[in-house]
């Protein structure tokens, strides 16, 4: 047997002129749990899909115990004995723990289903994977918390006999008992000798759980460790090639008392008691584990959601935002997390994305005005920087941090006073990221102020000026930056309470 | 020489652009279904009275698909239509009726008026049932069409009735200058009145965003649930206009008249290049579908295609026409 279970040599992948993977490595002994880390476009994701067969890449080798395979597909990958769990969970939500485990592999006579057969065959699965940690096998999966539909998904990739598991961001959305629960259940995998790859971008479960570590970096391979050798520290200075310090451009801030919105006990279906305030050229930042609560609060106040009570200033007025549209007319702008879901038109131009906001100021009597829709779009495509051949080109086309660009752009069109950004970098590589916080500087630098939902720490602490941090629906604490410690907010964020 | 390549590559590369331009595929197949018809049928079919014929069927439906296009583009569907036409048809003759035989020749502007309110309510109704329950399109505009329907047949006893006025008469049979039939002219003026509204106007943009992408579009401040009704009310309308475009044809009203009409008019959008998730397509290409459509009507009958064989071939061709479009953009 050879000495690693996975081993991926040279992988180069390159989509349309970006290299996405660079010569990238990656060695996996049996048995072991091995921690993939990387930062947003590090190119962890095209990694595992060129595994998964999902990508084929440019150059490169898979050797499975030392043998040379090729991924034709995630399915072939699957046989090849490689399984995937993504983020997204692959389950039907209203098929049941068992009808999903049996998904594509039914055990059937001409067709019809055996269910005895089939109940005991996933049950075994099921068993061994959850330890009655879940609820039921037979309700629709929809109805289990996400940990279960996790470990219904570990179960069902186990069926297909596979030898190594991929686990991508697993514990984004649990809760810390969940995580326990799913830490346990890949113990039990790596002591029946399954060999995990564990994709996280938080750095204490890595110590936590894993035996080693690879680092990527803007798609290169940076380094390959044990986890008992290093630190958090030298973690980071692997991920992100330079002290924290500059990944943040330098702040610009006015000194306004000026308060622009001014939120108060509002209650929603997720969260209640809310209160804030925020003053001109100011970045607050909003922050909490996932769930917890933080774009419900702002969708609230943009008027996507209803409120159950509350109030809403904005510059001393109290405002009833029954709907977005209203929203804009106060000035406010939304660029979502969900960025293709809910920011953009990907089938539409990226000039009709910037001035969708706007058509108001480029229209006259309903009609509109195409020069001056094309002069609006033309400048901010420029000032910000987007990389694409003109402002024709559908949007779908573009990058992630490009596409973010074109939502951003959208609200500066509209000329907003106050901007929420909700996860304003998830999923854009290093630089853009850079371009991103400094855009963000200019604005506040103009008077514009900004609400941020972040979950990565390190943007929190490196961009706003006063954190709120939510934990399950309430407000636990607010931090101003002088005091800002990970610790610090961290406990805010995991449930403890701010005293004084 | 220099310049000559320097031509042949712009050529080519407007040639490319023309392809790349995803309303080419039903004009590239109206041009082939033109040249083969010539062919097959080279004494009757080319001839200017022919295509005056066409153009004249192809405008009642045409007339349907301009609001079929609006619907379709905010990834809705109207299978009402049909029976708009038919009431809308039926009410007109019955009032232009009494009006007719006390010697009005007029274009009895009151009925008019009237049966478009009727086109336009009916979209009201179906655009509001869909857009304030979040219910599903299809089955609400079948449920509405089956009650108009209904109504109709009551209304009628279910048997043809009333008629039609000088004015309207010579709108169906008559042609502006003896070149241009009425009923095209018309449909053209609609066309031009409508593609203004999807293109340069805040409506327009609006209704492909929500199309597009309806959340995004709501939270850009975009009112989606009345922009969505108005394109049901616009949908109505112009049922209603195509339904007294019938009417001025048959010259009498007629219950059944206008069965097919929605299966044709959404085959025609479809084909022209709409998209039936919504936010892409517009009418240059759904002219291109209506033309088609009327064509094939037309060629089968001229080549005296068995009546049965013609609908499975216009199936087929239907088939053809969605196939050859291209995936993307």
């Amino acid at each position: 047997m050879s000495e690693y279970a996975l081993e991926m040599q040279n992988i180069t992948k390159t989509f349309s002129k970006v290299i996405a993977l660079n010569q990238v490595n990656l060695k996996v002994r049996p048995g072991e749990i091995h921690a993939l880390i990387g930062e947003n476009g590090a190119g962890k994701s095209t990694l595992m899909k060129v595994l998964s067969g999902v990508y084929k890449p440019d150059d490169g080798k898979i050797l499975l115990n030392g043998k040379e395979v090729a991924m034709h597909n995630p399915k072939d990958a699957i046989k090849k004995g490689v399984a995937i769990i993504y983020q997204e969970l692959s389950l039907v939500p209203e098929l049941n723990a068992i009808q999903n485990l049996m998904l594509g592999q039914e055990k059937n006579t001409c067709g019809f289903i055996k269910g005895k057969e089939e109940n005991q065959f996933a049950k075994s699965y099921l068993d061994y994977v959850s330890h009655g940690a879940i609820d039921s096998y037979t309700v629709p999966v929809k109805h289990l918390s996400v940990a279960q539909q996790q470990m219904i998904d570990i179960a069902k990739a186990l069926s297909y006999n596979s030898k190594i598991i991929v686990m991508d961001e697993p514990t984004d959305s649990l809760t810390n008992r969940e995580i326990e629960i799913l830490f346990e259940c890949v113990r039990k995998l790596k002591e029946d000798g399954i060999t995990v790859i564990y994709i996280s971008h938080r750095l204490e479960e890595l110590f936590a759980l894993c035996d080693r570590v690879t680092v990527l970096r803007d798609g290169q391979y940076v380094a390959d460790e044990n986890i008992a050798d290093i630190d958090k520290d030298w973690l980071i200075s692997k991920m992100i090639g330079r002290d924290l310090k500059d990944t943040f451009p330098p702040r610009h801030r006015s000194d306004s008392r000026e308060v622009v919105l001014e939120v108060e006990g509002l209650t929603g279906e997720w969260f209640r008691d809310i209160s804030f305030k925020l003053k001109k050229g100011e970045i607050l930042g909003l922050t909490g584990l996932v769930g917890a609560g933080r774009t419900e609060v702002l969708r609230t106040i943009f008027g996507a959601d209803k409120a159950k009570s509350g109030t809403v200033k904005i510059c001393g007025e109290k405002v009833d935002i029954h709907h977005p549209s209203k929203a804009l007319k106060y000035g406010l702008g939304f660029a979502t997390e969900d960025r293709k879901a809910q920011g953009l038109f990907l089938n539409q131009s990226i000039e009709k994305n910037i001035t969708m906001a706007s058509l108001n100021k480029i229209s006259k009597a309903g009609f509109l005005n195409k020069p001056k829709e094309i002069n609006m779009s033309a400048s901010y495509f420029k000032s910000l920087n987007v990389a694409a051949p003109d402002t024709k080109k559908l949007c779908k086309y573009l990058s992630g941090g490009n596409q973010q660009k074109v939502v951003l752009a959208k609200w500066l069109a509209s000329e907003c006073k106050i901007l929420f950004l909700d996860e304003p970098t998830r999923g854009i590589d290093v630089g853009a990221k850079y371009e991103i916080y400094q855009l963000m500087d200019q604005l506040v630098q103009q008077g514009v102020s900004i609400v941020m939902i972040s979950s990565e720490m390190p943007e929190v602490m490196g961009v706003a000026d006063r954190v709120v941090v939510m934990h399950e629906g309430n407000m636990t604490g607010e931090v101003m930056q002088k005091e800002f410690t990970e610790e610090g907010i961290m406990k805010l964020a995991s449930g403890e309470r701010k005293i004084g | 020489m220099g310049k000559e390549t320097a031509n042949i590559a712009g050529k080519s590369s407007v040639i490319k652009r023309i392809l790349r331009n995803p309303i080419s595929g039903p004009y590239i197949a109206l041009i082939l279904l033109f040249i083969i018809s010539s062919i097959a049928s080279p004494e009757i079919f080319p001839t200017f009275s022919n295509v005056a014929n066409i153009l004249r069927q192809a405008s009642v439906m045409g007339m349907v698909s301009i609001g079929m296009t609006v619907v379709l583009l905010v990834a809705g569907i109207d299978l009402s239509v049909t029976y708009i036409m038919a009431i809308c048809a039926c009410v007109m003759a019955n009032m232009m009726e009494k009006s007719a035989a006390a010697g009005n020749n007029g274009m009895a502007i009151g009925a008019l008026i009237f049966v478009l309110l009727i086109g336009c309510l009916v979209g009201l109704v179906n655009g509001s049932i869909i857009v304030l329950r979040g219910a599903e399109p299809f089955i609400i505009t079948l449920g509405t069409g089956q009650v108009i329907k209904g109504i109709t047949y009551i209304y009628t006893k279910g048997a043809p009735g009333g008629t039609v006025t000088e004015f309207w008469k010579n709108f169906g049979s008559e042609s502006f200058l003896n070149l241009i039939p009425y009923a095209v002219l018309l449909y053209a003026v609609m066309m031009v009145v409508f593609m203004i509204l999807l293109h340069k106007t805040v409506y327009g943009r609006h209704i492909y965003a929500i199309g597009s992408n309806e959340e995004a579009a709501r939270l850009t401040g975009i009112k989606v649930k009345i922009n969505k009704i108005i394109a049901y009310v616009l949908c109505g309308f112009t049922a209603a206009l195509a339904g007294v475009m019938l009417l001025a044809r048959v010259r009498v009203g007629e219950p059944n008249g206008s069965s097919g009409y929605d299966m044709d008019a959404i085959a025609a959008v479809v084909i022209g290049g709409t998209a039936m998730s919504g936010g892409r397509g517009n009418l240059a290409g759904t002219l291109a579908g209506v033309l088609i459509m009327a064509i094939m009507n037309n060629i089968l009958n001229l080549v005296g295609a068995d009546p049965n064989l013609q609908i499975v071939i216009k199936g087929l061709i239907i088939l053809v026409a969605v196939l050859i479009q291209r995936k993307d953009d």
